[in-house]
């Protein structure tokens, strides 16, 4: 295979959230780990590599900051990226994407790959597993003047013709479509299950190599002003009641809890 | 009666054929000494030698396990056979010997006999004993090897060409025993000679004292019996005899002398990964010289795969079949090719719960456990047939610091609890504590286990004990290095340390079994180690005795079992602490295996995250177990145990709690 | 303020839109003209005069996604809209977002809440970290947005007696749709289930499920399991696997029966409220849960189904 660009988000662990204060998220500080679908996404570039040839350069936007912080912080998820069978990866800071707008990240994503090289497949996952835009890669590939392919949950490609074989796991239909190369495609989580690194294979990545690009790097167009912008992040509480039904028969705690959960409005009957 | 001090004739009837013993003894000695050799070469590679430190102590272990027995008895009926083999086969070498001496020592430079009148007695009713016992244990192992009444005992023909070997070589030696007697009419050896008085006569009432009619059977027989008995030595490195060398002496010599339970450490492993290399053991060549001979000392006794509770459950580990495959490959001089997954399957690796019952039982010293890790290294290093669940459990510990991906957030609300309701102490540098109490991951985490962690504080704060728990906490690397993850385990056993040297403390107090091996045992093969670690058993049995807990019987209306966890009572003999424990506050139904010859949860070695799914679960066996004793509720000492028999036992209308919280229970 | 288009691959967007639009009108933004695209497979127009939209462009069911994007494209250089609304779904998002590059606009998707609005900004609200956080973001004029479905509801519709009907202008592309394949409806899909009944170890039998999938039917849910059930037993099939690495559920109740509260599971489950059935008072599920009941399955869940019946 021709070479393939992965596009693999740095995302805010939903799994670990901290928050600053009461109720706001502390972006600063909380974990960070590759967005789930994204690990998909490279899975499928790395697997496709591995049958045909080419290279897999990954791409990651930082959208979280300080960039310094989260630069030296997430070091060892830059590893895990290689270390999942990217050959390369560039991760690009730039003040303008803080705060993951997909507006300015697809941009940065489009321009650093158009620095790097000539890609013949672009790929990422179907959305990211913290903001969860769902927009990245129609974005990417309308700025690349590319055909897009979102939500594909199997892929093949034919060597013979140059072209890919997709299927879409859309809501009510599965759609078969066929795409000459080069174009940019989002994957499902159900395309393949994604490898997992160990701590070994990791450092063995040390060898492979992390470029930073910045926004001098990549001549981005100076914006005005924020069209878009994050105005806050908050936890949505949940506090389980805890309460244990009690009465003298069964019958009676069958009654209450029909009552309670007619109360809370979830019961449809 | 001067026939009184006339001692052993040689050579009867063959004297012009005595030369033919000595021909074949010296022809004899290449196939063996070319045998052994073939072992050596097998064995040891380049750069490789045998260990000869601690001469005595190893000497000592070969006197008692090799020479020994010692651990061939814990199997009754095999030990019985054994023994009785043993013991005859050994008096009647130890007669050939002496006879042996006599004629070309003694005899031939001294000219002087020294068994004669009460000592050749003596040497003709222990040999005659000797000979009846290899009789009576060729029939005891015939009748095991027909009836198959050992379980998974592989029976080739082989092993019956053994036994009528032995058998041949016994009868005819009693025969030419006999014509012995009967030729030089010994009448004063009749009650010594047992069974070759009995054929004297026997030869008599059909020759008389024509003796010459008899020479032809004798010439015959004799030949069969110095063939056998000495080509059955010579080509003893190519039989099942060889177990009496390899395994015997070898194995035992040359046993491992570290703690059983403190697997081998990688110690080069930092040049491995520079150079690209697998970890562990892909191929035979990847293997010490101690588990090579390891393979060669196995000599298809089946204890361990009797023993061994993935095999009970029907899972596919036979740890005789792994060493026997892996001595079959090297044998083939297949040294550098993968081993996994074409030669031994994947989930034969993965079927290990670690649990130490074949480590236990093996009478060779092989040590089933330590190749099995090698083989999990191997295939973790290369990230191929591996279960994706065992790599998220050390990606989770990597990315999080604990197994199951739990937020480090919820520890930190649990010790924040323990702090408020209990008044237990967050450790602060700086300040000098008896105990640190290391929670682990399970009870910092698992809300059950949570409760264990719970009422062991609560006891301890009642009974004035200064212990502080850790404000952080991450895995202590027991899962990953059973996993075969040995890179994040020295990771973050490092880690860990640097950790817990902030503190100032005299000994670390873990509830976790697992935890208490670690520490105790692992963390040395890497590090150095200034803290003791004592197991909470340990220590409620101390407080107890020391009358800083009080109990009261009475509160305690229900009956227990015990189930030993395999890495406290079988791989560190904690077995009667805990009892103690229990028996202080009510009965205690014991189950069939207990303490060292305990069975298993089926949670440890990583299977309290992956369950290969062919067979019975082991921890199901198990509560059946402990539910046949009766008792109302199964007493642990171990997180995992706890989990795993915990998910089994409401089936049994039985309760899981652990020794802390029973103790909680009963404390006054 | 004055046009909004509304895009739309079903019907139902056109609702939903209509539906923010008079939010956005209670927060004083008042639109003059309404344009809708869809494909010419789902064009009702009857319906979609009642929705009060002026102009109706059709394009071709078999179109790619950047096809339709780059002829919503034109629509945009021509009319100028100043939202381009959709409700959210796989396909709308993708062609949105295709649309909102070539036009370098921002574009927020699956907003649930209208905070503000002002004449060139919008202040919306959307669920992120998996369900877990919501997000609150301002937007300037003009902007791409689409919505949580039924998540708006129109409460009076202007409805049009002339619709312009048109069709959108397409270029070529290199993608080929080969084939479309109807999404079977029996295949299990928990994840989307808002009543979600769960079942553990308590089980004794793979009869005994029956119970489960009983209460299940009654409520309008599905039934999902545990990982025993699933992985060791095989009882049921691993679609219904609930747990961190299989199926994870947001429904609104969720109903734990026989399950000890492995967090493994539980976190798999993002409930409004949760219900647990366990006879073991320790099990750690009931401090996952809202309601629990003490008690054996099998003598409480014939008394709930009954109860239910009756109802």
């Amino acid at each position: 295979m021709p070479n393939i660009a992965a596009f693999v988000k740095i995302s805010l662990d939903p799994n670990m959230i901290r928050t600053a204060g009461d109720d706001k998220i502390d972006t600063v500080n909380m974990q960070m780990s590759i967005s789930e679908y994204d690990k998909n996404a490279l899975e499928e570039a790395v697997k496709l590599k591995e049958k045909y040839g080419g290279k897999v350069i990954a791409f990651t936007a930082l959208t979280w900051g300080p960039i310094d912080k989260k630069l030296k912080d997430t070091e060892v998820i830059q590893r895990e990226i290689l270390a999942r069978g990217a050959d390369e990866l560039y991760v690009i800071t730039s003040n303008l994407i803080l705060n993951s707008s997909p507006l300015y990240t697809s941009i940065l994503l489009a321009q650093a790959v158009k620095k790097v090289g000539n890609f013949d497949l672009y790929i990422t996952g179907e959305s990211s597993m913290d903001i969860g835009s769902s927009q990245i890669s129609s974005r990417v590939a309308s700025i690349l003047g590319l055909p897009v392919i979102t939500y594909v949950r199997e892929l093949e490609y034919d060597p013979q013709n140059n072209l890919i074989r997709a299927t879409r796991d859309l809501e009510d239909s599965y759609v078969k479509v066929e795409a000459e190369l080069p174009v940019v495609i989002s994957v499902t989580g159900e395309i393949n299950q994604a490898r997992i690194p160990t701590l070994l294979q990791i450092r063995r990545a040390f060898s492979k190599p992390v470029k930073i690009l910045t926004d001098k790097d990549l001549n981005i167009p100076e914006q005005q002003l924020l069209l878009h912008k994050r105005e806050d992040l908050k936890v949505i509480k949940i506090n389980r009641k805890n309460i244990i039904l009690e009465g003298k028969s069964l019958d009676e705690i069958a009654d209450k809890l029909i009552s309670k959960l007619r109360e809370e409005g979830v019961l449809k009957v | 009666m001067t026939d009184f001090f006339e001692g052993i004739k040689y050579f009867v009837f063959v004297q012009n054929l005595s030369f033919l013993v000595y021909l074949f003894t010296i022809i004899g000695a290449i196939p063996f000494c070319y045998g052994v050799y073939r072992s050596h070469k097998l064995w040891i590679q380049k750069g490789e030698f045998y260990s000869f430190d601690h001469f005595w102590l190893r000497l000592k272990r070969m006197i008692i396990y090799g020479i020994g027995n010692r651990k061939v008895l814990h199997q009754a009926q095999g030990g019985l056979m054994h023994t009785i083999l043993y013991i005859g086969i050994m008096g009647l070498f130890l007669a050939t010997i002496l006879s042996g001496i006599q004629l070309e020592i003694t005899m031939r430079f001294f000219h002087q006999e020294f068994l004669v009148g009460p000592v050749y007695l003596g040497f003709k009713l222990m040999a005659n004993i000797a000979g009846i016992l290899v009789i009576i244990g060729i029939l005891i192992a015939l009748y095991r090897r027909i009836t198959r009444s050992y379980p998974y005992l592989p029976t080739t023909l082989e092993d019956y060409l053994i036994l009528i070997d032995l058998l041949v070589i016994v009868i005819t030696g009693f025969i030419l025993d006999g014509a012995n007697t009967w030729y030089y009419r010994l009448p004063w050896i009749d009650h010594y000679d047992l069974i070759g008085y009995e054929i004297a006569l026997w030869l008599k009432s059909i020759y008389g004292y024509n003796y010459s009619a008899f020479q032809g059977v004798y010439t015959v027989i004799w030949l069969i019996h110095i063939n056998l008995a000495i080509w059955s030595v010579a080509f003893i490195p190519y039989t099942k005899f060889y177990h009496m060398i390899v395994g015997g002496l070898f194995n035992t010599f040359f046993s491992r002398l570290e703690e059983p339970s403190a697997f081998k450490p990688i110690k080069d492993m930092d040049k491995k990964i520079e150079e690209g290399k697998a970890l562990g053991a892909v191929t035979i060549s990847d293997f010490s010289w101690k588990q090579r001979m390891d393979f060669d000392a196995c000599v298809k006794c089946a204890r361990c795969t009797n023993a061994c509770p993935a095999n009970a459950s029907g899972k596919p580990l036979s740890p005789m079949n792994l060493i026997q495959t892996l001595k079959v490959q090297m044998h083939r001089g297949n040294f550098n090719g993968k081993l996994i997954p074409d030669v031994v399957f994947p989930q034969v690796i993965w079927s290990c719960t670690t649990c130490g019952a074949c480590v236990e039982e093996c009478p060779m010293l092989i040590h089933h456990v330590e190749t099995i890790l090698d083989l999990r290294r191997g295939v973790y290093s290369l990230g191929e047939n591996t279960p994706s669940e065992l790599q998220q459990v050390t990606y989770n510990i990597m990315r999080v610091g604990n197994p199951y991906g739990y937020d480090p957030m919820e520890r930190k609300k649990f010790i924040d609890k323990l702090s408020t309701e209990l008044g237990v102490e967050i450790a602060q540098e700086g300040k000098e504590y008896d105990y640190i109490y290391w929670l682990g991951c399970n009870a910092s985490y698992d809300p059950n286990l949570q409760k264990v962690a719970y009422s062991l504080l609560r006891i301890l704060k009642k009974a004035g004990v200064n212990v502080a728990i850790l404000p952080d906490e991450i895995c202590c690397g027991e899962p990953a290095r059973r996993i075969g993850d040995e890179y994040l385990f020295r990771d973050i056993a490092g880690k860990t340390l640097e950790n817990l040297r902030k503190y100032n403390f005299k000994k670390l107090l873990v509830s976790c079994p697992h935890g208490y091996n670690n520490f105790k045992k692992e963390y040395p093969l890497y590090f150095d180690i200034k803290f003791d670690v004592i197991h909470h058993s340990q220590l409620l049995n101390q407080l107890i005795s020391e009358g800083k807990i009080n109990v009261n019987r009475e509160k305690i209306k229900y009956s227990v079992t015990y189930h030993d966890p395999c890495y406290l009572a079988r791989w560190n003999s904690v077995t009667e602490e805990p009892r103690n424990v229990i028996t202080k506050v009510t009965e205690l139904k014991e189950m069939n295996r207990i303490k060292n010859h305990t069975f298993c949860c089926g949670g440890g070695g990583g299977g309290a995250f992956y369950d290969i799914k062919i067979g019975e679960r082991i921890s199901k066996l198990r509560i059946k177990e402990a539910a046949s004793t009766g008792a109302n509720k199964v007493v642990v000492a171990c997180p995992f145990c706890n989990i795993m028999l915990r998910a089994e036992a409401p089936e049994y209308n039985l309760e899981v709690i652990d020794l802390a919280q029973l103790l909680d229970e009963a404390s006054e | 303020m004055s046009t909004v288009l509304i895009f739309s691959n079903n019907p139902q967007s056109f609702t939903d839109a209509i539906g923010f639009l008079e939010v956005l009108k209670q927060k004083g933004l008042n639109v003059d003209k309404i344009i809708g695209v869809t494909s010419n497979n789902s064009a009702n127009t009857e319906d979609i005069k009642k929705l009060g939209i002026l102009e109706l462009y059709l394009y071709d069911s078999k179109s790619t996604d950047d096809q339709i994007a780059k002829g919503l494209f034109q629509l945009v250089k021509k009319f100028s809209p100043n939202i381009i609304l959709s409700s959210s779904s796989k396909t709308n998002n993708s062609i949105l977002a295709y649309l909102s590059g070539l036009l370098s606009l921002p574009m927020l998707t699956e907003i649930s809440d209208l905070l503000n609005a002002t004449s060139d900004t919008l202040t919306l609200s959307r669920s992120v970290l998996a369900g877990r956080a919501y997000s609150i973001e301002s937007v300037k004029l003009p902007a791409i947005i689409t919505i949580t479905p039924k998540k708006f509801t129109p409460s009076n519709l202007a409805a049009t007696n002339d619709i312009k009907l048109d069709n959108l202008p397409l270029q070529d592309t290199t993608v080929k749709i080969v084939e479309v394949t109807p999404k079977k409806r029996e295949g299990v899909k928990i994840e989307d289930a808002e009543i979600v009944v769960g079942v553990g170890r308590g089980f004794k039998s793979k009869e005994d499920l029956k119970l489960a999938f009983e209460l299940a039917s009654l409520l309008g849910g599905e039934v999902g399991c545990s990982r025993p059930i699933a992985a060791d037993l095989r009882w049921l099939p691993e679609d219904r696997w609930i747990g961190i690495s299989m199926k994870k559920i947001r429904p609104k109740l969720y109903i734990a029966i026989g399950i000890s509260g492995a967090p493994q599971h539980m976190s798999a489950v993002d409930a409004k409220i949760i219900v647990a059935v366990n006879k073991d008072k320790n099990a750690s599920i009931f401090s996952y849960s809202d309601y629990g009941i003490v008690a054996d399955l099998y003598q409480f869940l014939p008394i709930l189904i009954n109860k239910l019946k009756k109802k």
